[in-house]
């Protein structure tokens, strides 16, 4: 089953063909199906099969344009494995939850579905210029959402987002290209072979690790390149949201364990304080500026700047738990971001506002849901027993001893998390209704059950999170250590 | 004088004829009856061009006392601008038709300009190159002030005229001193000039600066050089020369701006290709390494910026076109190492390629919006286009991507091909500098895609018949996405054999 990742990426580009070619009705039916098979088939993908080089199994090797390097090169390991998961699994729920808009419904979901599968060639890609590629090109769709589908503010929203992240990327690039030139391939596995043999120009190497860093921080909106973070996700669709939060965002983090610090040489090890300080820097600052919020939107928006700076400081601090913890970490803000985008969805569809200030009597109105809502806001703030705990106590302990200062006030940012989405919920959900043309928030069979199993992955993962962190902990260090390729 | 000679030149020779034949067709017969034949003839002349040059295929031969030279690159660009022509009669009918301009010379004008830029791609002695920039850029005025009757276009065309005639002048100066140059060094060092070879011709330069110690760095030499290379950057619309190319896009009808945008890029970087190519591995000083990266980086920088806030999207393109040929310098910068030299050719080939067909799709879509034969020049005429001519937007979409060099459009190979050429002659910081030039075209261009998809617009549906520009730039759109998607199927076999017979070098010359 080496062509398991292709069958993963393809299944939702057929879907979107299809879908975009038949009548209205048809189209989001037609985006599940193709979808839900994705993500069903990267359930398979965790699991070891095919052919197995270097720690990495389905490999698939095909050319694209040989003469550049350029090879369809795909192979997963845990980390990437649980990546394309999460990313199927977010495209089938945004498909399911979240209405299209009435006048562009195909276009809609093409965007969305041609989202999804370019990010599972990147946490797939095993050649780096085709991680580039699909890195890249996977803005494109982000941007036609957010500037067609997006919120009041959504032109100047989409140009800010692909400005910011394109000029990032044109960085690594150049990086990239520079490494070819040196080495004379593309190809990952031979590169980080290359590079841990020491065969690497160290400039390059230098050159590398900065390019890259700043490609991947603003990928994952690091402070203090998180700057076109707002505005985006403020008036990014809600069902783009959730890739581009969930999942996209993600590829910074996962940029920074496969490719930054491998690739990067003694350099990227000598820039680790000084991501770790930011990312603490991060977390704070995330916390502030949500806790100035009064739009729920905007609130969860930037406590992504927050946790996100949670994960890349496990991601770089070079402990084996904290690297794990930062895997699961990716996962469950994925999840319980998701979670909350789609409530916020709920609320400004059914109240028409959200504001907090407008907000108000949901719990009694709404039990289920605010219930929901509630459980959500948990694993948000890292409650025990949440899946957020896990992943950020993993972090935290792990960073400890290398890092004390800043994981100190990268800990005291988890107070800040609790003050203002507890203090969110308190202003938006309980009390009584502030505006009078409040309606009930009446979720139908399919919201329901989306948000029921949600929940349940929080509190799986909150209790049992041993299996998952399995698969989590196989994240990159095993490379190279199995040289010669075997076939199973 | 023989067949093999008239063979190998005649790509310019069959242009010419034709434009001539054109031109009296139109004289003799009855005005309604020679709009379509006259085009039918045009199409022809261009059909039997591409023949004539596709038939010499790819192995070196000269020609004419050793006067034009054809190999595959040569072949490649003859059939390219060939094409051009031909596409250009077809899209611009439509628009000759509205404001009833005469048709017989403006195909008979292509034709020549054409045929021109064909022996300037062929010329192996710098006075034939001469020739061809004058057979072109004559044309060239002609055109760019074609609407006589509209201010702009007349602008255009005595801008163009008076920068261009200038510069024609400090190309046959500098001409002048190379020959001069070359002349007395090989006089005071005892050589030969080679059996067949004038003095203006590329072999005998070349001869002179890997055979003359410290020819390379003289003076007049490089005075020289320098006029040599600065006009044809001009031709070819680089900066700091680019000043009247906006003026010209925005005068001119579209399709002509098309016209003139590619087929002076085409013929001017082809024969600065080959002027590179005998300037690589020797010994020039600084000087025009210097020259070069002031040139392609002002180019970046200008047009990038230029482009940024533009309210005419012909403006828009006219710096584009700067910018753009700003990256084409930096692959004949890295052309001039001799192990980045295979490699930059290739990028140089396949850029000017795809900028051909990207800019004439951008400048159809701008005839194609057009109303009663007016362009669609306000960047404001394309607020909401998206809901309402969704194939014209996604299609000017395209362009505009591939423009900023966005993956999966044949615009971001374009560019990597020219990155990896000039880091690997070890250019990083110009490398940065020029991304960072591309990152403010970017918000040129995605300034337009905003327009067209983000912003709601109350204009109604504008009624297009140009059906001919609308078939022109929907082939583009769907060639810049298979050349970004499948090049080697595509089109790059075709430039692999075009380099694979480098252009004459001194080494050959006994």
């Amino acid at each position: 089953m080496n062509e398991l990742i292709l069958v993963i990426v393809a299944l939702p580009l057929i879907a979107a063909v299809i879908a975009s070619l038949v009548h209205e009705k048809s189209a989001k039916s037609i985006s599940i199906i193709g979808s839900a098979i994705a993500c069903l088939l990267s359930i398979l993908g965790i699991t070891t099969g095919g052919t197995i080089d270097r720690g990495f199994h389905h490999v698939f090797n095909a050319p694209w344009l040989p003469k550049l390097g350029l090879m369809f090169s795909f192979g997963l390991d845990g980390m990437s494995s649980l990546l394309v998961l999460l990313t199927t699994f977010l495209t089938v729920i945004a498909v399911i939850v979240i209405p299209a808009p009435k006048n562009a419904v195909r276009a809609y979901y093409l965007s969305i579905l041609v989202a999804g599968a370019l990010t599972n060639v990147a946490f797939a890609s095993l050649n780096i210029l085709l991680f580039y590629i699909a890195f890249e090109a996977a803005l494109i769709p982000v941007l036609i959402a957010i500037g067609m589908f997006g919120g009041g503010d959504r032109s100047k929203a989409a140009i800010q987002f692909f400005v910011f992240t394109v000029i990032g990327s044109l960085l690594l690039l150049s990086a990239i290209i520079g490494l070819r030139i040196a080495t004379g391939t593309f190809d990952y596995l031979t590169l980080h072979d290359l590079v841990a043999a020491g065969a690497v120009d160290p400039s390059l190497l230098r050159w590398f690790a900065i390019a890259s860093f700043i490609a991947f921080a603003t990928k994952a909106a690091v402070v203090p390149l998180h700057a076109w973070l707002g505005r985006a996700y403020i008036n990014t669709p809600t069902g783009m949201l959730l890739l581009l939060s969930g999942a996209m965002a993600k590829l910074g983090v996962y940029g920074l364990i496969r490719f930054t610090l491998p690739l990067g040489g003694d350099f990227a090890e000598s820039l680790v304080p000084l991501i770790v300080t930011l990312g603490a820097v991060s977390v704070v600052y995330g916390a502030f500026v949500a806790a100035a919020q009064t739009d729920i939107k905007a609130v969860i928006a930037f406590s992504s700047i927050s946790h996100m700076g949670y994960i890349v400081i496990g991601a770089v601090v070079g402990d084996d738990a904290a690297r794990s913890g930062s895997v699961l970490q990716m996962l469950n803000h994925g999840i319980t971001t998701g979670a909350l985008f789609i409530c916020c969805d709920f609320i400004s569809r059914y109240r028409g506002s959200r504001q907090v200030t407008a907000l108000g009597g949901i719990w009694s109105d709404s039990p289920l849901f605010s219930r929901l809502l509630l459980l959500f806001t948990f694993s948000s703030v890292a409650l025990p027993l949440t899946n957020g705990f896990v992943g950020e106590f993993l972090i935290l302990l792990g960073a400890f001893h290398k890092f004390p200062y800043q994981t100190a006030i990268a800990s005291a940012g988890a107070i800040g998390s609790a003050v203002y989405m507890l203090w969110m919920i308190q202003r938006s959900i309980y009390g009584g209704s502030k505006s009078d043309a409040s309606k009930v928030i009446s979720l139908g069979v399919s919201e329901r059950s989306v948000l029921l199993a949600l929940a349940l992955m929080i509190i799986g993962i909150g209790v049992a999170p041993s299996p998952l962190l399995a698969i989590a902990s196989d994240n990159g260090h095993k490379v190279g250590a199995a040289m010669q390729p075997e076939v199973k | 004088m023989n067949f093999g000679d008239i063979h190998a030149a005649g790509a310019p020779i069959l242009m010419a004829v034709g434009g001539c034949v054109v031109l009296l067709t139109d004289l003799a017969s009855k005005r309604s009856a020679t709009r379509k034949f006259g085009t039918f003839l045009a199409i022809l002349f261009c059909i039997a061009s591409m023949v004539c040059s596709y038939t010499l295929g790819g192995q070196l031969r000269t020609a004419f006392s050793n006067g034009i030279a054809v190999e595959g690159l040569v072949v490649t660009m003859q059939i390219l601008l060939a094409a051009i022509a031909a596409i250009t009669i077809v899209a611009s009918s439509e628009i000759l038709q509205s404001f009833h301009l005469p048709k017989g010379e403006y195909r008979a004008l292509i034709l020549l300009a054409s045929a021109g830029a064909m022996v300037l791609v062929q010329s192996l002695d710098l006075v034939n190159a001469f020739v061809g920039i004058e057979i072109m850029s004559v044309a060239f005025y002609v055109l760019a002030g074609y609407r006589r009757a509209q201010a702009a276009s007349e602008e255009a065309g005595a801008k163009y005229f008076l920068m261009g005639a200038f510069v024609s002048a400090i190309l046959l100066f500098g001409i002048a001193l190379i020959y001069g140059s070359v002349g007395l060094a090989m006089k005071a060092n005892g050589l030969e000039l080679p059996q067949g070879y004038s003095f203006t011709n590329i072999v005998t330069i070349s001869k002179a600066i890997h055979q003359v110690p410290g020819f390379g760095t003289s003076p007049l030499f490089l005075l020289g050089a320098v006029m040599l290379i600065g006009s044809l950057m001009f031709k070819a619309g680089v900066a700091p020369f680019h000043m009247v190319a906006p003026d010209v896009y925005q005068g001119a009808p579209a399709p002509i701006a098309g016209f003139l945008a590619t087929t002076s890029k085409v013929a001017a970087f082809t024969i600065l290709m080959r002027f590179f190519t005998i300037l690589a591995g020797a010994d020039t000083g600084a000087a025009i390494n210097v020259v070069v990266i002031g040139l392609a980086l002002l180019s970046i920088i200008v047009g990038n910026t230029g482009a940024a806030n533009q309210k005419s999207i012909k403006r828009l393109f006219g710096y584009s076109s700067v910018a753009h040929g700003g990256y084409i310098v930096l692959g004949l910068l890295a052309s001039l190492g001799t192990e980045s030299q295979a490699a930059a050719i290739t990028a140089v080939t396949f850029y000017i390629v795809a900028y051909a067909i990207t800019t004439i799709g951008s400048f159809a879509v701008v005839a194609w919006l057009g109303k009663d034969g007016e362009d669609a020049d306000a960047i404001s005429a394309y607020r909401g286009l998206g809901k309402r001519n969704l194939g014209a937007a996604i299609t000017l979409g395209i362009f505009l991507l591939s423009l900023s060099g966005i993956p999966l459009t044949v615009g971001f190979l374009t560019k990597l091909g020219v990155f990896m050429a000039l880091l690997s002659a070890g250019g990083t910081w110009v490398a940065v500098v020029a991304l960072i030039g591309s990152a403010i075209g970017l918000y040129a261009y995605l300034r337009v895609i905003s327009e067209m998809f983000f912003v709601d617009s109350t204009q109604q549906e504008t009624s297009s018949t140009d059906g001919a520009s609308k078939l022109v730039a929907v082939s583009a759109a769907t060639l810049v996405i298979v050349m970004g998607v499948f090049p080697s199927q595509a089109l790059l076999p075709s430039f692999e054999a075009s380099v694979t017979a480098p252009p004459v070098s001194g080494d050959e010359v006994k």
